[in-house]
């Protein structure tokens, strides 16, 4: 890469394209497109730093010293350029009922029934800094269910469409993964197809799960089916062995870590891909940004805030802000053009900029149908003659319980995936620290009083060592449908950010499908504990009246009060708001990602995405910025003619 | 420091952590924990309390003998060995230290981090650090040590004397809800400001699951 | 250290024959091993938190000499012979004399992280521009003992043609397949040319390419160059960084360096196991530079195996490699066990004492492992059969 350049060097430039956001999409269309010879200019709103070996150091070390291990705990805090964090919402405590019971005290202004509890990160590699790295690709039976569910929006393509192009996402981001098990769940359609490298190993509580309940007949009672459950190992954007077959039998050769090298080359199990990996085994959008030829040059620092109109439906370029402090919003504007302008700055971000810029939204679904995975996070003990099962060891999670994602029962409840969780207790509880304070008894109690009981010394240790030992976390990530009255908003009048840029306004909430896809793992998630004889832990209930975010009471016909609480985790999938489609009436954007309002205007990303699906959506969203990439280049080759710019090798030193 | 040596002070912290001399001064940290629960306990209130641990530790019925305020601070400094982390106290205990400071968790450095105990009591290692190399997460893991193995080790012992408010052993294969953490209502929540599980009620996901065993 | 000793006292020469070649790189691999104690000794003495930017500078060198020690392994097995790293010569009993050098030099030790220990590093690394020309037809540096070898490899391809000299199996060489996360591209070594690169690149990030400090990454791993190994340490050493004109003969003009000295466990580093004896009963120390010899000298028996026709199993040696460190910073942090010492501030420390029965204890365990895993080129990697050691006893 070329460094990154100061701002101004770009001001009243022209390019060939301009770029909002280096996460993984902006990163994946300016490599193509710089592949190509075009001049690219990209521009992120956030700092730089990781994508050096001293600045990445230093992200870890924030990263243990914080006491809230947070997706965005290794970064710190941007006036400027806020995002989103987890750490922003609050319950509240003895809610009025009928009303929200959290308040939003962060960058994005929540108005809705139900938290939106999905964060995002605004830096160089964008959410791509702090992702688990799971990427499933998406199963035909996803991009359909309207016609064959009656639920959701369809696709105007298919999964056929996107094979080449998923392909071509997992050579990039360099995956790990048994093509064999993704053929038989039938989301590999290539019979030849192998990932570049090996799956990366399945954890001894995969292998513990299997032997327990492998086999095993499931009830779900909301669906009124039963499964036959087996793993299924996870493909995964993280270092392994390579795998000899790759690509006709070429191989693969591991890409490391940036500003460090020969180094990050294979997952060592730090156990911590989310927020960050220390190794930087786990692939990052910074690997693809250090291969940016000479004509793509990267500013940082530098917002967006408006896309310009030019002459009739085109657009003609960007005005952005710059600043120096991150603390101190002091900006100056600026404006650069180009040929086409691909925003690719999250779904929530292109939405804003979108409502903002007054562009694109002829069919007034720019914002609408903003989605995610509710995720519901069960917790349970596994026997105690088992013995330790290892957990807080290796990736996230290496393999889950696909079954339930599937059929007819998608028409009844939302589908989801069950992932087995590798990290104990740690999103439910705090675990393993949680754990320490509650054996101890240290904090006090509900008014605030000394508490009365808890253990030290030898049986501190040995209740520890048990009890954490045995922790078995099942994240189901529920799978929400499109709804229109989800929707990102802006109001400029009342709700600004330190700069002056309007600040996203979400109205969110779950509809009975998905709440009840939310039931249904729940229950599911019971009847595999007991299956498996662990003791489940599961329970949402308010605690001294403070009920948890994302936590809501399902009516049931069969428990004693005809109600159970239940409550869901964002996933970190933020989606929907500028939906693809044929009609541009209905939607924003067509299958190339292109508006259907202006012909050199590009929205990009998970934001495009008309239903979500059952899988991680990362892969997704990169096939499609990679499929948008190829009709960007032709649309640049047939503006400039047969003309095509003759690749640049040598690299441009733009002073930083 | 308060008269306090690295040797007292580790030696002493043996019996709260049930971890050996070597594995406390193998964290490194032992100089750092000591200055830090002085400077948030006080250094005045902080030798009255030593004073008050060791004779508890010494007393046959354990730190049961200890005030509620020095109970909490026992506490504290094990959470401390265990996590890196300075917990938030109990408030009645931290109003009755007039303690200067917030009332809030906060980690020692990012060190205490890495070194924290609570890896070692399951043969883990803390999230970010030490990795154990690839593909070791699918190896079984040793097994943590049974019941009777550590009462065999604590023989000389009082019995109980480790335990507050509880007359037997905690059973494990019973784990009250009480020594458990509840869900976590939202991130911010720091890990000692997570409130115990809730007694189990009889219906829902518990009932089922005693259906589907019998 | 055994073939090293033996061959320094020999006195300069290339070697002439295949067998001579052989025992040259048998000894080069015992070089390049002889280092690595001493700077993980440098680095893991250095207390937490501290002393960031010597941490990860000697870090670095250890990594690339893991490189070193793998890149001569390939060549022994290039050219028909078999690396044997697992048997109690192959350790130098430190302080050990440093072969292929000046008699003159003082003795390799074991140093907490100290300006004594970075003078040890530098006597270690010190490029073949920077040894006064010495009387006689002695060693007088590592460079030159490598020299020697390119000289003599070159010679025996001459001589009896590539194919005679280059008669390994190509299945012993380890690639970047099995060696990562390390200091540089482990690659096989097929004939002169690969051989002559490997040899190059041991050199060079060593002593630095060409009368420079800086190594020679860019030319071969298409990375940036950095500086080489003395460069790195004399950084350390003087506290100021080297600026981008510096060369070998100028001290280094760039910013000051934070490095604090005080920070650091102090160590004997002479100390063994036997001294630790003494306290079994009053202190833990003794039983764990025990268990770390234990885990080293299975650490050395996978890579012996790694070496010997099974590159795959590298994959044992790494977690090994890992454990090491996490047992070598806990016996530097504990206190001395002889009281006297302790209260002068002496911390314990590894000891890196390997003898027979380390080796026979270690091989149960080794041999159940090995038969655990697929070995098998091409193949994932599992280690679900695998036995992990439990590391901690109860108090």
């Amino acid at each position: 890469m070329n460094g990154t350049a100061a701002a101004w060097d770009a001001d009243r430039r022209r390019y060939d394209a301009i770029i909002v956001g280096a996460g993984w999409s902006g990163s994946l269309i300016a490599e193509r497109l710089g592949a190509k010879g075009w001049q690219v200019l990209v521009l992120e709103a956030g700092n730089g730093g990781d994508e050096t070996w001293e600045g990445h150091l230093d992200a870890v070390r924030t990263f243990h010293s914080a006491v809230a291990k947070v997706p965005n705990s290794p970064y710190r805090r941007n006036t400027a350029a806020p995002s989103p964090d987890v750490l922003d919402l609050a319950p509240v405590r003895d809610p009025e009922p009928g009303k929200p019971e959290f308040t939003a005290n962060g960058y994005l202004v929540q108005q809705g029934a139900l938290p939106y509890g999905t964060d995002y990160l605004r830096a160089l590699g964008g959410t791509g800094m702090h992702w688990l790295g799971a990427v499933p690709r998406m199963h035909a039976d996803d991009f359909g269910t309207d016609t064959d569910y009656g639920y959701g929006r369809d696709w105007p393509i298919g999964a056929e469409d996107l094979q080449r192009h998923y392909a071509e996402a997992e050579r990039a981001m360099g995956v790990a993964g048994d093509a064999d098990e993704q053929r038989k769940l039938g989301v590999v359609t290539d019979p030849d197809y192998v990932y570049p490298m090996h799956g990366i190993p399945q954890s001894h509580i995969d292998d513990y799960c299997q032997k327990r309940v492998g086999g095993h007949e499931i009830h779900d009672e909301v669906a009124g089916e039963t499964y036959t459950i087996n793993i299924t190992g996870l493909p995964q954007a993280r270092n392994s062995t390579p795998d000899p077959r790759y690509a006709g039998g070429a191989g693969y050769r591991p890409k490391g870590a940036v500003g460090l090298a020969n180094y990050g080359e294979r997952c060592v199990g730090n156990a911590s891909c989310v927020p960050i990996c220390p190794v930087q085994a786990r692939s990052t959008p910074l690997r693809i940004q250090a291969g940016f030829s000479g004509s793509v040059t990267v500013a940082t620092r530098s917002v967006v805030t408006r896309v310009l109109r030019g002459r009739g439906a085109y657009v003609r370029g960007v005005e952005y802000r710059t600043y120096g402090d991150p603390a101190t919003p002091v900006s100056r504007s600026y404006t650069a053009e180009a040929d086409v302008v691909v925003l690719a700055a999250h779904a929530i971000e292109n939405a804003r900029l979108l409502l903002f810029s007054e562009l694109a939204n002829g069919s007034d679904q720019v914002g609408r149908n903003l989605m995610d995975h509710p995720t519901m996070v069960a917790w349970g003990l596994t026997a105690e003659a088992d013995g330790n099962i290892g957990p807080f060891r290796g990736p996230g999670h290496t393999s889950g319980w696909e079954e339930f994602r599937f059929g007819d029962a998608r028409g009844t409840r939302a589908p989801f995936r069950i992932e087995i969780g590798n990290w104990g207790w740690g999103w439910a509880n705090g675990a393993p620290m949680s754990n320490v304070a509650t054996a101890l008894g240290v904090g006090g109690d509900a008014a605030g009083e000394v508490r009365d009981k808890g253990i030290f010394g030898p049986e501190l240790r040995r209740f520890l060592g048990s009890t954490i030992g045995r922790q078995l976390q099942l994240q189901c990530a529920v799978e929400q449908a499109a709804d229109p009255e989800n929707r990102v908003t802006i109001d400029p009048r009342k709700h600004r950010d330190a700069m002056g840029n309007p600040r996203p306004v979400i109205a969110y909430d779950l509809d009975e499908h998905t709440r009840k896809g939310v039931y249904a793992a729940y229950l599911v998630a019971g009847r595999i504990f007991a299956e498996m004889g662990a003791q489940n832990r599961t329970d949402f209930r308010p605690v001294g009246g403070l009920p948890p975010l994302g936590h809501f009471v399902y009516p049931t016909d069969d428990s004693v009060d005809g109600e159970v609480h239940l409550a869901y985790h964002g996933a970190g999938h933020g989606a929907g708001t500028h939906v693809m489609g044929a009609d541009r009436s209905t939607s924003v954007v067509d299958s190339h990602q292109r508006t259907h309002d202006h012909p050199n205007l590009y929205a990009v990303g998970c934001g495009s995405m008309p239903s979500i699906g059952t899988s991680n959506p990362t892969v997704t969203m990169a096939a499609l910025a990679l499929r948008s990439a190829e009709r960007i280049h032709q649309d640049l080759a047939e503006l400039h003619g047969a003309v095509l710019p003759r690749p640049r090798t040598q690299k441009t030193e733009v002073p930083a | 420091m308060t008269g306090i040596s690295e040797q007292e002070f580790v030696r002493t912290c043996v019996r709260l952590t049930g971890f050996t001399e070597y594995d406390l001064y193998g964290t490194g940290m032992a100089g750092l924990f000591l200055g830090t629960a002085r400077d948030q306990v006080g250094e005045d209130r902080f030798a009255v309390f030593w004073a008050a641990l060791k004779k508890a530790l010494d007393d046959p019925q354990g730190l049961k003998t200890l005030t509620p305020t020095h109970l909490e601070a026992a506490r504290a400094l094990t959470y401390l060995w265990y996590t890196g982390a300075w917990p938030r106290l109990a408030p009645a205990a931290h109003a009755e230290l007039r303690r200067q400071q917030a009332n809030t968790e906060f980690m020692a450095a990012p060190a205490a981090y890495t070194e924290g105990l609570v890896w070692r009591t399951f043969h883990g290692h803390p999230a970010g650090a030490k990795a154990p190399g690839f593909g070791t997460w699918a190896a079984k893991p040793p097994d943590v040590p049974a019941t009777g193995e550590a009462q065999e080790e604590q023989a000389e012992e009082p019995a109980g004397a480790y335990r507050v408010g509880m007359e037997e052993p905690v059973a494990l294969d019973e784990v009250p809800h009480d020594l458990l953490p509840a869900f976590r209502a939202s991130r911010d929540i720091a890990p000692s400001e997570v409130p115990t599980a809730r007694a189990p009620e009889a219906d829902g996901a518990a009932q089922q699951q005693k259906e589907v065993r019998a | 250290m055994i073939t090293a000793t033996e061959l320094h006292a020999q006195g300069f020469k290339p070697p002439r024959t295949i067998e001579e070649l052989r025992k040259y790189l048998q000894a080069a691999i015992e070089v390049e091993h002889l280092t690595i104690p001493v700077y993980m000794t440098g680095m893991y003495t250095i207390r937490p938190d501290t002393n960031r930017l010597a941490y990860y500078a000697i870090r670095s060198v250890v990594l690339e000499e893991m490189l070193h020690l793998t890149l001569a392994a390939n060549l022994l097995n290039a050219v028909g012979g078999k690396p044997n790293v697992a048997h109690p010569e192959f350790v130098a009993e430190y302080p050990a004399k440093l072969p292929f050098s000046s008699d003159e030099l003082p003795l390799i030790g074991l140093r907490h992280f100290s300006p004594k220990a970075l003078d040890t590093f530098l006597t270690i690394e010190r490029p073949r521009s920077l040894v006064p020309p010495e009387e006689g037809e002695g060693w007088t540096s590592i460079g030159q003992f490598y020299a020697a070898i390119a000289d003599g490899l070159r010679a025996l391809v001459e001589e009896k043609g590539e194919a005679a000299v280059f008669t390994g199996d190509p299945a012993r060489q380890v690639g970047p397949e099995d060696f990562y996360n390390s200091g540089g591209e482990a690659f096989p070594i097929a004939g002169l040319k690969s051989a002559l690169t490997a040899i190059e690149v041991i050199s060079e990030q060593g002593e630095g390419a060409d009368d420079s400090i800086w190594d020679s990454d860019d030319k071969f791993f298409g990375e940036e160059r950095q500086l080489a190994h003395y460069f790195r340490f004399n950084e350390i050493r003087t506290g100021r960084s080297y600026g981008r004109h510096d060369t070998p003969r100028t001290p280094p003009s760039g910013p000051l360096l934070d490095v604090t000295w005080d920070d650091a466990y102090k160590i004997h580093g002479d100390s063994k196991v036997a001294d630790y004896k003494e306290y079994e009963e009053t202190s833990r120390v003794y039983e764990e530079a025990v268990a770390f010899n234990q885990c080293y000298a299975t650490l050395l028996s996978y890579l012996d195996s790694a070496f010997d026709g099974w590159p795959r199993l590298m994959c044992l040696a790494v977690p090994t490699m890992l454990e090491l460190g996490d047992r070598a910073e806990r016996l530097y942090r504990n206190p001395h066990p002889d009281p006297a010492l302790a209260k002068k501030g002496v911390c314990a420390s590894a000891t890196f004492e390997l003898g027979v029965r380390h080796f026979d204890a270690a091989r149960e365990q080794v041999e159940q492992n090995i038969e655990a895993v697929d070995r098998t080129p091409g193949a994932p990697i599992d280690l679900s059969a695998a036995t992990m050691q439990k590391r901690e006893q109860f108090a």
